[in-house]
Formats: structure tokens, sequence, C-alpha cells
């Protein structure tokens, strides 16, 4: 089937009514950021069975082959619907950089184990002293007859709770400039020598974790692309992550709760709060003002470019602002701890959600960093 | 278009507006933005200030006026181009950044868009003289003060007599007829007069910029019948349209003023060098820079969905909540870059020396100008806009 062919609305409408019909109630605004495999996976797999798991892959692999359009349309229902984030690193980050980098041999391999599942992949990107300075990363993978040896420390990884492999960038040479020298290579989780220490975050949710190598054989045929060029693979994805970051919908949400909030409790009646809460309402619009106009830059074939950081500084600043507020004016109600699905008032869900926004894929700070360098021109 | 716009991170409106994508909008774009610089519009500008006649007799708007300034957005019935509300706009963004004082908005722009609503002979008539440099008429519809907004028309004697006040009329020292909105039994109704009618009485005022505008008082101003354009809840109607449309105009003229701002903070930071150093590698200063173009790409982008989306609905509160949301970013951003603009350029963006403060000073009247930020956020929120997503 040929998505692309359809009229826009005719696909909104088959995409929504699949998503009605066969999405599991208990998924509908789930209060955690990212549920466990075991919560997720059957819908995971009704999405791989009608075809529609990796809706950004050509159809050569198993994907929808959306062209941006389709696209746009496709994540604005998922993101209607209040659907949780899925086991989705494989599909997001690691199927799109096989599709582009990988051989033939790699593709057929890994990219149908996404689909079926039986593969859960976590980004092996920061490590402790390689947080903002991704580039200092230290973990080495030194050369051997048939692969490598690997020995470091990779951290902050999501997924890892139940991921069984891992990509992720090591040193492969050590002269030269920091951003040359680091490989790609996919690891799988089993392999000897392998540790791994779940860490509970902020919100309570053990979503993150550590992992340790330590002499960890990993085969030739696991490197992607070229040796000591790894950085830039990982980098030719970031501009389409911050403009998916840039998406409104984690800062929608947090609004219509704090909506409901005011409407139950009176405080909509209150100009105090009402002047506050405006302005914030127009933050948001604008920033969806903000996003279309990103999303008719992709739609028209054009390239992202640095000036996407903008968009996920205005996002992700928001959404905090959004929670702030929601917090100051909770008071005691705001901060009863979750006791369970819709015991809450989410005042406390979305203080807490809101917090990492601004820190994963490059924090605002590294963001500001960009436009000051790239656009702006300013001297460094 | 300018030297400004040259720079990726100073792009215009009308480089991502659709409805500036024709030949005649680009066209008359590049060559209003020539004339101002050719005639050093900021220097005029400055020269200008305090001065009445300086702006208005150098011949500058005639010059202009003559390359279809007026006639870009009037419809083709009076001799106008019809280029649509969009080429108005756009032309706002170039006088602002160029800092013209010739005042398009007040007397090229808001009357065009009401009079074009109009349809009638005799609206059409001064509309065309208008579009030829003959007549300048503006509006006197500023209503937004209950205690002074009061303007009547009654009969006496088989006449029509326009008693009252009507202030804030931006424009002013230029006109040769007002646009006034006024009640007649009850009803609103618009009514032109002459700058010079008997029982007219124009206080011009000096603005924070140097620039002016007028209060008026009429005293039993007598009117023909035919002065009476339009009447009822479709002149209330049409004066809010071409309202919501004027404030559009007046964001796009802010953001060129915001789009020069920016760019004279950041040549600053570029070139000034204290503690051995460009100011502009402190990152404490880098990433006040970059939060004035974050404001000032969302405005952007604000205006140009604006632009589009007012032209395709027809809800008036609708439209109204665009024009809203529109001018209450564009105030806001508009005068944070003016204020950092200043701190940036330390004593300097002080002194009068620096052009700094001509453009902030711009950015003060214009956005206190049919409403600031804080009055249209509170309109927007009071026309009760639909839940989000």
């Amino acid at each position: 089937m040929d998505w692309n062919a359809l009229d826009d609305e005719e696909f909104r409408r088959e995409v929504r009514s699949f998503i009605e019909a066969n999405l599991p109630n208990r998924l509908r605004n789930h209060p955690h950021r990212i549920p466990r495999w075991e919560e997720t996976k059957d819908w995971y797999l009704t999405l791989a069975q009608k075809g529609w798991l990796a809706p950004n892959w050509p159809r050569e692999y198993g994907g929808m082959g959306l062209g941006p359009a389709k696209l746009l349309i496709f994540t604005a229902e998922v993101e209607r619907a209040g659907i949780p984030r899925l086991y989705d690193m494989g599909l997001f980050m690691l199927g799109p950089i096989l599709i582009r980098n990988g051989t033939e041999e790699q593709k057929k391999t890994y990219l149908p184990k996404i689909l079926s599942g039986e593969h859960r992949w976590s980004q092996g990107y920061s490590e402790p002293n390689a947080g903002s300075d991704l580039a200092s990363l230290r973990t080495r993978a030194e050369i051997v007859d048939a692969g490598f040896i690997v020995n470091g420390h990779k951290t902050w990884s999501t997924f890892l709770d139940d991921a069984t492999h891992m990509f992720l960038l090591a040193r492969t040479q050590s002269t030269g400039r920091k951003q040359e020298g680091i490989s790609f290579l996919l690891v799988d989780l089993a392999t000897p020598g392998v540790r791994r220490r779940l860490i509970r975050t902020l919100a309570g949710q053990e979503e993150l974790g550590e992992v340790f190598f330590d002499d960890v054989f990993v085969p030739a045929d696991c490197l992607v692309g070229e040796l000591h060029r790894g950085w830039h693979i990982a980098k030719d994805l970031l501009e389409f992550e911050r403009f998916n970051n840039g998406s409104p919908k984690q800062g929608l949400a947090a609004l219509r709760l704090l909506a409901d909030f005011a409407e139950q409790t009176g405080l909509s009646h209150d100009p105090w709060f009402m002047e506050r809460f405006t302005r914030l309402r127009l933050d948001l619009e604008d920033q969806m003002a903000a996003y279309r106009y990103f999303a008719a830059r992709l739609k028209a074939g054009q390239r992202i470019g640095p000036d996407i950081s903008l968009l996920k500084i205005w996002s992700t600043e928001t959404f905090q602002k959004i929670s702030n507020l929601f917090i100051e004016v909770s008071g005691e109600r705001g901060v009863e701890a979750e006791r369970g699905q819709g015991s809450s008032i989410g005042a406390l869900r979305a203080f807490y959600n809101s917090r990492p926004a601004t820190i994963y894929g490059g924090s605002s700070q590294i963001q500001r960093n960009i436009i000051a360098k790239n656009i702006l021109g300013l001297p460094q | 278009m300018s030297r400004l716009a040259e720079v990726s991170c100073l792009g215009s409106v009308a480089e991502i507006s659709r409805a500036a994508a024709t030949p005649e909008i680009g066209m008359l774009l590049d060559t209003a933005d020539r004339v101002l610089r050719d005639t050093a519009s900021r220097r005029r500008f400055r020269l200008s200030r305090g001065d009445v006649d300086a702006a208005r007799k150098n011949g500058i708007w005639a010059a202009l006026s003559g390359l279809g300034l007026t006639g870009a957005c009037a419809p083709t019935r009076v001799g106008g181009v019809d280029l649509g509300m969009s080429a108005g706009i756009l032309l706002a963004e170039v006088l602002g950044r160029n800092l013209a004082p010739e005042p398009f908005v007040a007397c090229g722009f808001f009357p065009s868009v009401f009079l074009g609503l109009v349809e009638h002979p005799v609206a059409d008539q001064i509309l065309a003289d208008a579009v030829q440099g003959a007549t300048m008429p503006v509006m006197a519809v500023d209503e937004s003060d209950p205690a002074h907004a009061i303007a009547e028309i009654s009969q006496r004697d088989g006449h029509l007599i326009l008693a009252g006040i009507r202030r804030y009329v931006h424009g002013a020292a230029w006109a040769t007829h007002f646009i006034v909105s006024a009640r007649m039994s009850g009803e609103p109704c618009a009514a032109i007069v002459p700058a010079g009618a008997e029982g007219l009485r124009l206080d011009i005022l000096e603005l924070a910029d140097g620039s002016f505008r007028g209060d008026i008082e009429f005293d039993g101003v007598e009117l023909d019948a035919a002065a009476i354009i339009a009447t009822g809840v479709r002149c209330a109607e049409m004066l809010a349209c071409a309202t919501d449309w004027t404030n559009v105009a007046l964001s796009a003229e802010l953001f060129g003023v915001q789009t020069a701002l920016f760019g004279m903070t950041l040549d600053y930071l570029k070139t000034r060098s204290q503690f051995d150093r460009l100011i502009g590698s402190f990152q404490v200063l880098q990433h006040r820079a970059v939060d004035l173009y974050c404001a000032k790409e969302i405005t952007r982008y604000v205006i140009a969905e604006a632009i589009e989306e007012m032209g395709a609905i027809s809800s008036p509160s609708a439209r109204a909540r665009i024009a809203s949301r529109c001018k209450a970013r564009a105030a806001d951003s508009t005068l944070r870059a003016g204020r950092e603009a200043v701190q940036m350029h330390g004593a300097m963006g002080f002194s009068d020396e620096s052009d700094v403060g001509l453009y902030l000073k711009r950015a003060l009247v214009l956005s206190a100008w049919l409403g600031g930020a804080d009055h249209h956020r509170r309109r927007w929120a009071w026309l009760d806009p639909p839940v989000l997503g």
C-alpha cells in the first residue's frame, strides 16, 4: 500500500480510526514517561503486524515509507491519542542510521529483528565524563583480529531495563581532533563482560541505566560505517531529533491538565492566575507556529538547519514554565505522591517529566552555544 | 532586500511568507527598501524628530506614493494595484527596518483597508484621490479610552452636527481628511471630515520617538449627509476588521524595527573589545543574544502565519484572535530587543548619538498604538480561544 498516494485527510482518518480501535486503554495518558517493555509490547506488535511500526523507514525494509507530510500527520495522531513512548530507539535512531550507513548484511540482520521486537536497542553515547562534551568520550574499542575489544563505561541510557542491544560510540584512535577517531558499534548486551545497572530517576522510575564494558569482544561486522567516522554518523540524526523534541505534545498535555485543575478549583476566574496562564498559552500557541514552519520546510524537502535548536529551546522551556506554574498554584494537592494511574492531578508528573527535557538531546545551554556559533557567528 | 536581510540570522517575514512570493510584491518591497536606503531614512528620522514639517515636506512620501505604496492595498476600482493586505504588511516591515519617518501604516495602510471595505462612492473618491497622492485621509477611530472617546452626530435644523473627541490619531499632522467613528441615533457610523472643517480643533502632540499624533475636538462640525460613509453593525465590523489588519501591519513594522535592533546588537558584540577580548565571545552575552534571536524568530513565524490565516478566514472573532496574538508577540519581543540592545551597547546605548535609542523609542510608540502586549493578551483571552491541539 502506498500511503503517500492517499489524500491527507483520508490518511489522517485511517490512522485515527486504527488507533481508536486497537490501542489498549491502559496506554492512554500513561503516568510514566517510558513504560516497561511488558506494558507496551502488545501495542508494539500490533503496529508491527499492521506494518505501521516504522512509519519513517522505506517500504523495502518493512517501513511505511511515508514522505514528510504524511509522517507529520502520523506523528500528530500518535501524539493526539496520548500514546507513551514505545521502545523506539531501534525505530527512530538505529534504523535510519543502518538504512543510511549500514551494509546490506547489517540491514538484513538487524532491521527485521527491530520490527519483531526481538532486538530492543538502547543508546550508548554519554559517559560519566562525557555529557555535553560528548566528543571527550573515553570508552575504547581496541582493534584486534576479528573485531574489537571494548572497555569503558556508558551511562544515562534510556530503555536499558529491557534492552537486548546497544549502539555505542567508542574511541578507536586517540590522535587528531577529538571528534575524529570515534567509531559506531553494535553490541549484544548478552556478550560476556557486559554488566548493567539501572538508575532510579528523580521521577522514581528506573528508566535510565549505565553499562560497564570489561574486555567485551565485538565482531568486526558490528562496525557501522567507516572506521573512525562514527561521530558523523551520530551527528546526522541530531537535527531531526531536535525537530521531534520541538513538538508541542508535552507542553500541550501539561497545559490541558492545568486547565482542568483551574476549571475544577475556580482558579480560572482568578485574574491573577489567568494573566500567567494566558501568557503560557500564547507561548505554546506561538511555538506551534514555529513547529508548523519547520514542518513545512521538511515537507518541502528542505534540510533542517541548526536553527532547529531554537525550537527545542522554546518548546522544552515552555513545557517547564507550564509545569512550574502548575506546581506553584496546586499547593498541597500538587505535592501528593502518585498512588496509581489517575490518582493525582498530574502536577508532580508534569514537573518531573519537564526536567530532563532541557537536558537530553543537547541541553538548553548547548543549544544556545550552537546558535551563537553557527547562526549568529559570534566569536568563540 | 537590504544588507541586513542578506545575513541568515536577520531574515525577514517577506522571505518566508508565501504571500510575498509574487514578483509584483517582491519588486515593490525591493523598490521601497532601495528608496529608503538611498534617502538615508534613519538619518532623516533623526533629523525630523520634534519637527512636524520635516518629513512632511521633503518629497519622499510623494516619491514613495508614486512608486505605488499608497495604492498597493487599494482595490482596482479606485485605481489601486490591489496586491492584497499582505503587500502593505510586508511594506510596513521594510519601513520599520529602515526607520522611515513616513507614516505609511497611518496614512497608507489603515485608511486604505477601511475605505476599501466600505465601498461607498464618497469613500471611493477619497481613496482614489489618496492613491494619486492628492489627499491624505487618516483614521480617527480610537475608542479605547471611554472617558474621552465620545463623538456624536446629531440633527440640527436639517444639518448633521458632529460633536465630541477623538484622541490618539496617528498621522494627524499629515491629514487632509479624517475618517471619524461616531454614534448617530445610538448606532455606530463613520464620517469623512475635512481636516480644515470649521469647528474642528486639532491638537498635535509629540511622542517619545519625535513623531506626532493628534487629539481632535469636534465642536459642532457641520456635515453633509454624503459625509456618512458607513453605518450600523456593518460599520462596526468593518472598523474592527481594518483595525485587526492594521495591528498585523504594526506587528510587521515592529518586527522590522526588531531586526535592525538585533543586527546592531550583534555587530556591537562582534566589534567591541573589553578585557582584551571581543565581548561577543563571553558566553553570558552569547546566550542573551540567542534568547533575543529565538524570540525574534518565533515572532517572524507568527506574523507570516497571521498574514496567511487572516486572508483565509471569515470568522471575525478568529481574525481578532490572530491579530491580537500577533501584536502581543511582536510588541513583547521588539521591546525586549530594544531594552537588551541598550544594555548590551553599554553607555553608548544610553546616548542619543546611538541609533539604538531611535529604534527603541520607535518600538515604544508602535507598541502602544492600537494597544500593547498586555491589552492584546487580555483581548485574546477574552475572545475565548478554543482549546489547543
